[in-house]
């Protein structure tokens, strides 16, 4: 009993310490490139406070135009669809909801991690380990293409549900 | 005396003190009469201190699992973003999920729909280049960082 729970103690705290060592990976900078970080880094971080706070206002005017559109407009479409039996077009219009659905999960978590990068490189005492920093912008740009891509692929579903609308209109009209 | 004699004699007395009102005789509930008893009021006062920090505790411990905190603009320092805020509850946006479907719904629908796509392709991208060394002013020529200003 006591060695079950010695080896669970252990696996949890090494998910933890590697979980650690990942979110604080420090860039490989030239001595140049780390020059140039530490001289810089104080003014890049207000730039980054500020995109940060834009970001946040995009992130929730985005999140509640998702919400909207989810709840408010494509569920009941979708129940109402279903109601009347349109059997042709309510399993595409339930489809694409659920891929909808999915994708702004993807947009939510992908958010929370670029912002949680972008909070730790603005965390960071740049001018003592700007490898550090750096590591973590680098990782806050890649994150930051992905929740690009989410947006994207949102916009991309928007437009997948209208046409599956059009289908259902001329499933109406037949 | 058998093992389940003793049990059902040891439930019957619980359940006789449960009943009656009376408190099972244990350290804690010893050590908790004296103090109340020694103390009174300050001591119901800490008491009620201890709950509320207990519970301000688990929801600040929510408000960050949850990330409710990355949302909320009412920090300080977001005063800016506040401002960006469009206020959207979709009222007008209702659609009723009941009734039947003639073209005239779908119009309506789509009216709807459109409206609030567009709403939502008005805002920022999360353009790939903003975060670019050039536009934090991470160069070795010293040139004027962007305004940070999402597209």
């Amino acid at each position: 009993m006591l060695k079950k729970l010695s080896v669970t103690v252990l696996a949890i705290a090494s998910v933890f310490v590697l979980a650690e060592n990942a979110s604080a990976q420090s860039a490989d900078l030239t001595p140049e490139k780390q020059a140039i970080v530490v001289q810089s880094c104080i003014s890049a971080q207000t730039v980054l406070q500020k995109i940060q706070h834009n970001d946040a206002a995009t992130r929730v005017n985005r999140g509640q135009s998702y919400e909207t559109l989810v709840s408010r407009l494509m569920t009941p479409l979708n129940i109402r669809a279903t109601s009347n039996e349109y059997n042709n077009s309510a399993p595409l219009l339930i489809g694409t909801t659920n891929k909808f659905q999915q994708a702004l999960d993807n947009f939510k978590d992908d958010y929370e991690k670029y912002d949680n990068s972008v909070s730790s490189a603005l965390k960071t005492k740049c001018k003592d380990k700007p490898a550090v920093f750096y590591g973590y912008l680098e990782d806050a740009r890649s994150q930051r293409q992905d929740v690009a891509s989410d947006v994207a692929n949102l916009s991309t579903l928007t437009g997948e549900y209208r046409v599956n609308v059009l289908k259902l209109k001329s499933e109406v009209g037949q | 005396m058998s093992d389940f004699t003793h049990k059902r004699k040891e439930l019957a007395h619980k359940i006789k003190h449960a009943s009656s009102g009376h408190k099972p005789d244990n350290w804690f509930t010893r050590t908790f009469s004296r103090l109340a008893r020694r103390f009174g009021l300050p001591f119901g006062i800490f008491l009620a201190i201890l709950a509320a920090l207990a519970l301000t505790a688990m929801s600040m411990t929510l408000y960050f699992v949850s990330g409710t905190s990355k949302l909320d603009l009412s920090r300080p320092g977001y005063e800016s973003a506040r401002k960006q805020i469009h206020s959207n509850d979709g009222k007008n946006q209702n659609f009723s999920s009941s009734g039947e479907i003639n073209s005239e719904v779908i119009k309506d629908f789509l009216s709807k729909y459109d409206r609030e796509a567009k709403n939502s392709q008005q805002y920022g991208t999360y353009s790939e280049n903003l975060l670019d060394d050039a536009a934090l002013g991470i160069t070795s020529e010293q040139t004027a960082p962007s305004d940070g200003s999402s597209p």
